[in-house]
């Protein structure tokens, strides 16, 4: 579905992705794992088109792309960069509507909304509330339900789990599993907390000092042996 | 009386170029100090429109409207590249330029001697050549431009411009342009505070490069702290406090010797303390 090859990207002269190439199966898990500094939210980037790569090229269903946030939105790709969840002076439902750009139709909007709320029952009740008011993890399913009201192919999450109770973190990754199983769409998840998330997912690759050093399923020997080298510890994944 | 509509017609003038201001600085949050930019070309297109074309004020407003869209058009979309505090140095360079132009281009603007016998407007046949006509169709003005950011406030262009504020990356990842949003509220906001240009020039019937420096463009961002960011009433109530407050402090029978000065110290020792009691202004909804 969409596909990076020989990537090389990087902020002023410092080089930080050097020849990554990664193929995103659509309706997968995907998880992108590797210690600080090593390229995953550059990588993140240079997939949404907010950071634009020196050299390499970025296929998306087989075609050449030149990524731009505002053409992949259009295809069914959306981002929620890291740290950055919600907009904390608008309200949840205001919050929604910034995502309901693409129809002119009030009335499409709002059955999408009510489609989205059925898998964020909490919500319901907030959505006159400031963002800014709600707990980290309902902020992250604001920003989840907000990408999904057009229903995306392909979610990109920056380290979702940022500020979260481990009970919230598990339940954030458990409901990103279940709209991938009922809604079909693929996430690509940049995460560091891996002893939740990993038995979730599907595809994982691992990134050191800007290259791809693992690609292949999520659960498998080699994975736990290379993570608990690259993070110096065990207690990552055990 | 006259004393009073003077007043009141700079308070509406200066109303709405804090309303145009606010566009840009409160509900996007681009800090921008090129409005005095604007505001100079709006004067000088009704200026020479009128004395040296002899065309009707309101040919020269839509001349102004044309000049100043075509460049805030240009320059907005540098801008549009621009955040924070290279944002306001970008724009603050502008209004040096733009005031160098008006000081040195003698042909055209007579440089520092001004343009005298700029004449008030007439609307519908009427000359309003008396300031209470005046005050009228600047009441009107300001009650249309109060409605207007209302209008973009409430939008869902101006819930876009707001997300900015709040978030140009994560506005982005929802698939907007975000440059091409700052690019047209920038010219909106310009365009505005070119036809409060031309109203001040046809009310004031001499301008020159003076009034239009960039010290303008931060007395303007003044009103708008004072008065509150991203508040139309804010820029109202602003424009109200810092056009009449030098006024009241000339009545409050300070000794004579030291008047000017003590006039200065306390308007600025009342800003702070305003700043430091309400740091998001009178009804504003963000801080600086």
């Amino acid at each position: 579905m969409l596909e990076l090859r020989n990537i090389n990207a990087g902020y002023d002269k410092r080089q930080v992705l050097n020849d990554v190439s990664i193929k995103i199966q659509p309706a997968n898990l995907t998880v992108i794992m590797g210690p600080n500094g090593a390229g995953k939210s550059t990588l993140l980037k240079v997939m949404f088109g907010l950071l634009k790569p020196d050299s390499g090229e970025i296929l998306l269903d087989d075609r050449p792309l030149r990524p731009e946030p505002s053409k992949l939105v259009h295809q069914g790709i959306f981002m929620i960069p890291q740290g950055k969840r919600v907009f904390r002076n608008m309200t949840v439902l205001e919050n929604m509507e910034l995502a309901g750009h693409f129809w002119k139709d009030r009335s499409v909007f709002k059955s999408r909304l009510e489609e989205v709320l059925e898998h964020f029952p909490d919500l319901k009740p907030r959505l006159e509330d400031l963002a800014g008011n709600l707990s980290g993890g309902q902020q992250q399913m604001v920003a989840i339900a907000r990408g999904l009201l057009n229903r995306p192919r392909l979610m990109l999450l920056d380290e979702p789990s940022i500020g979260l109770s481990p009970k919230l973190m598990t339940d954030t990754f458990n409901k990103i599993k279940t709209i991938r199983d009922t809604l079909g769409t693929g996430f690509v998840i940049v995460e560091h907390n891996l002893k939740t998330l990993l038995p979730l997912t599907d595809d994982a690759y691992i990134l050191d000092q800007g290259r791809v050093v693992y690609n292949g399923p999520a659960q498998s020997q080699t994975l736990e042996k290379m993570t608990a080298s690259i993070f110096e510890t065990k207690e990552t994944l055990s | 009386m006259e004393y009073l509509i003077n007043l009141a017609i700079l308070f509406c003038i200066y109303g709405m170029l804090a309303l145009s201001l606010n566009l840009v600085v409160g509900m996007t949050g681009l800090l921008s100090l090129a409005q005095a930019a604007f505001y100079g070309i709006g004067a000088y297109a009704c200026a020479i429109g009128m004395t040296s074309l002899g065309l009707g004020f309101f040919t020269t407003v839509l001349l102004g409207i044309l000049v100043n869209g075509v460049l805030a058009f240009i320059v907005g979309k540098i801008l549009s590249r621009f955040q924070g505090d290279y944002y306001a140095i970008v724009s603050a360079g502008l209004s040096i330029i733009v005031f160098s132009v008006l000081l040195n281009w003698k042909d055209l603007t007579n440089g520092p001697l001004g343009i005298f016998g700029i004449s008030k407007p007439a609307v519908f046949g009427y000359q309003l050549s008396s300031n209470l006509a005046y005050l009228l169709l600047c009441l009107a003005a300001v009650v249309l431009s109060y409605f207007f950011y209302n209008l973009i406030d409430k939008s869902s262009f101006g819930r876009t411009l707001k997300a900015i504020r709040e978030d140009e990356q994560l506005t982005r990842s929802l698939g907007y342009n975000t440059k091409h949003f700052k690019s047209i509220i920038f010219v909106i906001s310009a365009v505005m505070s070119g036809v409060v240009g031309a109203m001040f020039a046809s009310y004031i019937a001499f301008i020159d490069p003076s009034t239009f420096q960039l010290k303008e463009g931060i007395f303007l961002f003044t009103i708008i702290i004072v008065g509150g960011l991203s508040s139309a009433r804010g820029s109202i109530a602003g424009a109200l406090i810092l056009i009449s407050l030098p006024e009241i402090l000339r009545f409050i029978g300070l000794p004579y010797e030291t008047a000017a000065q003590l006039q200065q110290i306390i308007y600025g020792g009342l800003l702070v303390l305003m700043m430091v009691l309400k740091p998001q202004g009178l009804f504003g909804k963000y801080k600086m």
